[in-house]
Order: C-alpha cells, then sequence, then structure tokens
C-alpha cells in the first residue's frame, strides 16, 4: 500500500507538469500571429492553471481517490501527426499541438499506473490518466471543426 | 452543407435563394416543408416562382443577377436596426467593423432600385431575417451560375455570419450540391488543385507525403485546367487529349456551337456514357459505361454523407466500370495501379487521408457515415463549424459589389433567359430521356414566356417560336405562364433538339469558371401555330 508520502510525490510531479504546460501555452500565445491561436493557446494555459489548482486542491483532500467520468475515446489526437510549432501555426496545427500534448499526459499516467507497485497508487495514477483524456477529448471536438477544411 | 438535411426541419427560418428545389433537390424540399409544417417561417428568393413558393411565407422575385445588392441591402438593414449578432462578430468574426461600413454602400432604397423587391418587402425580409432565433440559408445554382458566383455565395456567408447563424443546429449556410455524388467527386479529387479530401497539390507537404503513401516520385506540383479553360485550350492546341467520364459535354455547356469547335479541335476525344448522346458523336473513342444501377462503390451526398452503392442489374455488352477501365488505360501508359476492386480504392483514399480514415466498407454497411471521421471510433460530424469555429480562425468577411450580368436586353435582344433543370428530366438527359415513362411526362423542352411579352408577340401556348441569341437559335414550343416576371424566359437544357445551351453564354465567373447559365439576352419570335398544351404540362406551373 502506498503511503501519503508517496502519493504526494505523484501529485506534484502532476503538478509541476501542468506548470510546464502553462509556461509552453502561455509563452506561444504571446508569439503566435494568428489571433485565434493566440486565444486558443491563453485558453489553454488558463486551463493548465485550473488543472494545477484541482491537482493542489487534491493534495488536501484526497479527491484523486474518486473516479472521473470516461466520456468516449474518439482517439483522433492518435491519428494526427504532431505539428510542427512555429509563430505562424494555424488554428488546426495549435488545437493539433495541444490535444497530442494531452494524448502523451494521459498516455505517460498510464504506463506509470500499469508499473504502479500497488493499487493505490495505479488508481492516481489512472484518475490523472482519464482527467488527460478527458482533456484531449474536448481538443478532440475542437479540432474537428476546424481541422479538415473543405478548400479547393 | 455546414447542416445535415434532417436539420433544416427544426430552422426556426428557411431562406432559400436561387435553388428551386422541389424539382432539382425534392428529398431535401420535403425537410423544409416538414420545417414549414412545424412553425418555420419560410422565404424563396428567386426570379422564377417555383413550386416551393406555394409553401412560401414570402416568394421573394428579385431579379436574375441582383443577388449582392439585394443581400447587401438586407445586412445593411439588419445593422441598422440592432438585428446583427454582436456577440458572435465580436468573438468569432475578424473584421466586423468593416462589413458595417461596406453595406453602407446599399441603402435598402439603393439595392432596391437594382434588384427589384419594392423597399418595405426588403425592410419586412431583414426584419424576419434579424428577429428569427435561428435561420439556414439553401442555394443552390441560381447564386453560383453567374459571373459573380463566387461573391454572390460570399455574400450569402457574409449575412449569415452578420446573423451569427453558423455553428449552430439548424442554422447555416448550406449550398446543395447538384447531383448525387458531387459532394464524392470533390472529395474524391476530381479538382484540378488536389488530391483527394483537399489536400494542394501546390502545398509541398501534401505532394510529399503522397508520394510516400502512393510509393512514386515526380507528382505534378502545378494545378490543373479547369473545364472551361481546358476546352478553350482545344483552340489552341494547349488541349490535346480529352477523356470525358459520363459528361454530355456539348448539350450542358454554354454556347454550344463554340463548344462543338472546341471538341472537334481536339487530337483525341474519348468518351465513356451509359447512351449514345450528342457527345459521344464526336468522340473518336466511345466507352460503354456501367450506369449507377449497375455500379459498386459509394457515393458522398450534399450533407457529407458516405453511403454504399451496390450494384443491383448485371451490366450488358462490353460495359465495364471506370475504376477498371482507368486502370487498364494505366496498364498499357506503363504503370498497374494493382485495384482488385472498388473498395480497394476506398480503402487507398481512406488510409491517405485523415477526413474519411475512420469510414469503411463494414461500418457504413447500413447507415452512412458523416465526414469528417478520422477513427475508427468517430461517429461521424453532423454539422461544421460548432459555436463559430471556423478553419482560418475568425471568420473573414468579404467585400462584395454587385456587378450587372454580362449580357444584358437591348433592342436586338430585348428578354432576360434564365435557365434550369425541370423535375422529369436530369442533366442532359441522358438518362431520362430513354426512360418511355418520363418522356411520356414531360415530352419535349418548352420556352416559358410571360402573358404581357407573349401577347405583344403574338403568342399562344403551344405555338412555335424561334428563340434567338447571339450564339445561336433554337425552335421549340412556347408555354406562356406567370412564372417569371415580363421580360424574362426561362428553357432547361435536358432536350438535345431544343437545347438552352444553344443561347446561353460562355461568360463565367473568374474564380470558378461557372458560366452564367442564369442571364443571356435573347429576342422571340412566333414561327407556327401549335396545338394547345397538354393538361398534364400546365399542371405543374399551379399557382
Amino acid at each position: 500500500m502506498a503511503t501519503n508520502i508517496e502519493i504526494v510525490a505523484i501529485l506534484e510531479a502532476a503538478i509541476r507538469d501542468e506548470e510546464q504546460a502553462y509556461e509552453f501555452y502561455t509563452e506561444v500565445a504571446e508569439r503566435a500571429t494568428n489571433p485565434v491561436v493566440r486565444q486558443t493557446f491563453s485558453e489553454l494555459a488558463g486551463d493548465e492553471l485550473g488543472h494545477k489548482v484541482f491537482l493542489t486542491g487534491c493534495l488536501n483532500d484526497e479527491c484523486m481517490m474518486r473516479d472521473f467520468p470516461v466520456g468516449p475515446d474518439y482517439k483522433v489526437a492518435e491519428a494526427t501527426p504532431l505539428p510542427d510549432l512555429s509563430i505562424d501555426m494555424t488554428p488546426a496545427d495549435a488545437i493539433a499541438l495541444a490535444m497530442k500534448k494531452e494524448e502523451q499526459a494521459a498516455r505517460g499516467y498510464e504506463a506509470l499506473a500499469n508499473t504502479a507497485p500497488d493499487a493505490d497508487r495505479k488508481k492516481v495514477f489512472d484518475n490523472l490518466a482519464k482527467m488527460e483524456i478527458g482533456h484531449k477529448t474536448r481538443l478532440e471536438s475542437l479540432f474537428m471543426d476546424v481541422g479538415y477544411p473543405e478548400v479547393f | 452543407m455546414t447542416n445535415s438535411i434532417k436539420e433544416l426541419e427544426d430552422a426556426d427560418l428557411i431562406f432559400v435563394i436561387g435553388s428551386n428545389m422541389t424539382e432539382a433537390h425534392p428529398v431535401i424540399s420535403y425537410f423544409v416543408k416538414r420545417a414549414k409544417k412545424k412553425g418555420a417561417t419560410l422565404i424563396v428568393n428567386d426570379p422564377r416562382r417555383t413550386d416551393l413558393c406555394r409553401w412560401a411565407d414570402r416568394h421573394v422575385q428579385i431579379k436574375s443577377g441582383s443577388d449582392i445588392a439585394y443581400i447587401n441591402g438586407l445586412i445593411n438593414e439588419i445593422f441598422k436596426n440592432g438585428w446583427a449578432d454582436e456577440e458572435f462578430l465580436k468573438e468569432h468574426t475578424e473584421n466586423p467593423d468593416e462589413i458595417r461600413e461596406w453595406v453602407k454602400d446599399y441603402p435598402v432604397e439603393k439595392a432596391s432600385e437594382i434588384c427589384g423587391v419594392p423597399v418595405d418587402e426588403m425592410k419586412e425580409i431583414a426584419r424576419l431575417l434579424g428577429t428569427a432565433k435561428s435561420a439556414s440559408v439553401c442555394y443552390t445554382l441560381g447564386i453560383t451560375e453567374h459571373i459573380c458566383g463566387t461573391d454572390n455565395v460570399k455574400t450569402l456567408a457574409n449575412l449569415q455570419m452578420v446573423l451569427g447563424n453558423l455553428g449552430k443546429h439548424a442554422a447555416g449556410l448550406n449550398p446543395l450540391r447538384g447531383q448525387n455524388n458531387v459532394q464524392g467527386a470533390c472529395d474524391m479529387g476530381a479538382l484540378p488543385n488536389v488530391f483527394h479530401c483537399y489536400q494542394s497539390v501546390t502545398d509541398p507537404k501534401a505532394v510529399e507525403k503522397m508520394e510516400k503513401d502512393w510509393g512514386v516520385t515526380g507528382l505534378s506540383d502545378k494545378p490543373g485546367y479547369k473545364m472551361p479553360t481546358m476546352l478553350h485550350k482545344a483552340l489552341d492546341g494547349g488541349t490535346k487529349i480529352l477523356y470525358c467520364i459520363g459528361d454530355n459535354s456539348v448539350q450542358t455547356e454554354p454556347h454550344m456551337a463554340h463548344t462543338i469547335k472546341e471538341l472537334q479541335a481536339l487530337e483525341l476525344f474519348i468518351v465513356s456514357d451509359i447512351f449514345p448522346n450528342i457527345t459521344t458523336e464526336l468522340a473518336h473513342v466511345v466507352l460503354p459505361d456501367y450506369s449507377w444501377g449497375e455500379e459498386e462503390g459509394t457515393f458522398t451526398n450534399t450533407e457529407r454523407r458516405v453511403q454504399r452503392v451496390r450494384g443491383a442489374l448485371q451490366a450488358s455488352g462490353n460495359a465495364k466500370p471506370n475504376w477498371w477501365v482507368l486502370q487498364e488505360l494505366g496498364k498499357r501508359l506503363g504503370y498497374d495501379l494493382g485495384f482488385t476492386s472498388s473498395e480497394a480504392i476506398f480503402e487507398d483514399m481512406r488510409r491517405t487521408a485523415t477526413s474519411y480514415a475512420g469510414i469503411t466498407y463494414e461500418r457504413i454497411d447500413d447507415m452512412g457515415l458523416q465526414w469528417p471521421c478520422p477513427t475508427l471510433e468517430h461517429p461521424g460530424t453532423r454539422y461544421l463549424h460548432k459555436d463559430g469555429n471556423f478553419s482560418r480562425g475568425l471568420g473573414l468577411f468579404s467585400k462584395t459589389d454587385w456587378i450587372p450580368p454580362a449580357e444584358m436586353p437591348d433592342a436586338e435582344y430585348p428578354l432576360i433567359l434564365s435557365t434550369g433543370r425541370r423535375l422529369w428530366h436530369y442533366h442532359s438527359g441522358t438518362q431520362t430521356r430513354n426512360s418511355v415513362g418520363l418522356e411520356n411526362l414531360f415530352p419535349e423542352e418548352l420556352i416559358e414566356i410571360h402573358p404581357d411579352d407573349a401577347c405583344k408577340l403574338g403568342i399562344n401556348s403551344g405555338d412555335y417560336v424561334k428563340a434567338k441569341s447571339r450564339r445561336g437559335e433554337v425552335t421549340l414550343r412556347a408555354w406562356v405562364n406567370e412564372r417569371s416576371n415580363p421580360g424574362i424566359c426561362w428553357m432547361a437544357f435536358h432536350f438535345a433538339e431544343a437545347c438552352a445551351n444553344v443561347l446561353t453564354i460562355d461568360a463565367f465567373d473568374p474564380v470558378t469558371e461557372t458560366a452564367e447559365y442564369k442571364v443571356c439576352a435573347i429576342s422571340v419570335e412566333k414561327v407556327r401555330d401549335g396545338e394547345p398544351l397538354e393538361h398534364e404540362v400546365l399542371r405543374q406551373a399551379r399557382p
């Protein structure tokens, strides 16, 4: 059985990831030329702050022990190539980049869950993975609107 | 379509412009009628009183070719009265202040003069649009078959963005695609500038991807010609060979005499079709084709729904599916595509294009799926641009200004000819003219002419008349009715022996190269008396 100290360490690592994501999105938002890309990344940065607040709350009240609802995973991110990061990227590429990052985060937590030494830690990692899949799904829904233009 | 067909029945208001949908898209018109029965407001904007007008709250009889002035006038009125969706403009569009200024050039009084719609009626239409909870716009070739067709479409997009009517259920911009599989043909890359699923040939990354996926090198990165240019270049040797699949070009292109000259100038003209027609007569080689009832594959309809099609009949004689013929041709030219079935081609397409990647024959065995559908888990996409999310980011308003049609009436050719389709026949009639039943229902082309004009010319319904333009003349019987305003005649192009395209003008939209089939100048004169028209024909112009 995992100790509280070990679970706290997992959560603190997850919080650091959210902080790094916040910094990444903020930096890209400042540099992007397309106003929608700037806005999208600003919103994503805000989302990451929200995730950090949520995880920080979990340090105190063990809310991570509850189950995250799991919606349908259409695996759009998995089917989309990772776009190059550039200041003049299109809104579709910006959203694709973000959903790929969420996909990577989810897969990372899934891998940790699969190798977790005990059930408590596995549950924490599983829940973190589900949370990231939720973020991925929301971005995939956005991507469906902009990623397949009928232009000729 | 940004919406699905079924959503139309939930619209609060449906604004139909340049679409004779009960005759050309009867299934879609069924959903519009259902909307009307559920309490929707229906506004039909058309120079001609089409059958759908019987269901409409308003029939706005705009002058042919005046759409930009009319719509800009409505937008101006919408802004003036505070009916624009300011939140949508702020959040989802790039240049709302510009269009606010642009449409000031179209005060409703000026727009009314151009489009022929009374000022009060325009104000009422603007009020209906501006105060509707949601409005869906449906348009067809009455919008696109003008020299300003591209700007017509942009103006409608402006209207819907001003009203915030995009990315919502039952509110969008809906071009009703012409045939059962026009959408599918475009998706498949039957266009001069894209690979399948709109991957641009001028995008080096797309070219590189396709070369890798197909295991080839040297794919062209230059767009090809659009069809009018293709034909035009036959005269100067720029086009030497034309391979025409299921298109009766002589009858469907404008200015028939000129089209014939262009086709005759080709070094090699190959036509693949299901029956002989006036185009196959000019071909050096004619290949017998599968008909839709014999074909195996998929059709993608106007709402992006990919549907399975199965051969119900065994093809007769030497007829072969087009994919097989093209593959055999490829082999003889030194490249074997290696396909074994239409499904194998579909698999190749979905493997190399993400919007179709999740659609398989197995998944659409019972019910079609709407693209984008990028994965096998994805359920397909009912409507696009949800919540105002556009591919380019923010929606961009385009400045559009009204220009008159390329050829207006004068003393020599005092009438306008507009053209379109009739319920009983399909396109150039290669299929329907070979159906005894349909021939009985509508056996000959008739030129529709207003009673005021007919009276001046001494013409009664059923009389034989000569319709003449600067490009040719046809003799056919007259149908005197009040569907169009005085000064406007109307014909279809289903009948080779009296085809509207003998008369139509080869003036084109500069972007799409779509011809201005909807307006040209003609004269009409009586040739001889004829028998009155059959009751069954007259019934189609019921008030």
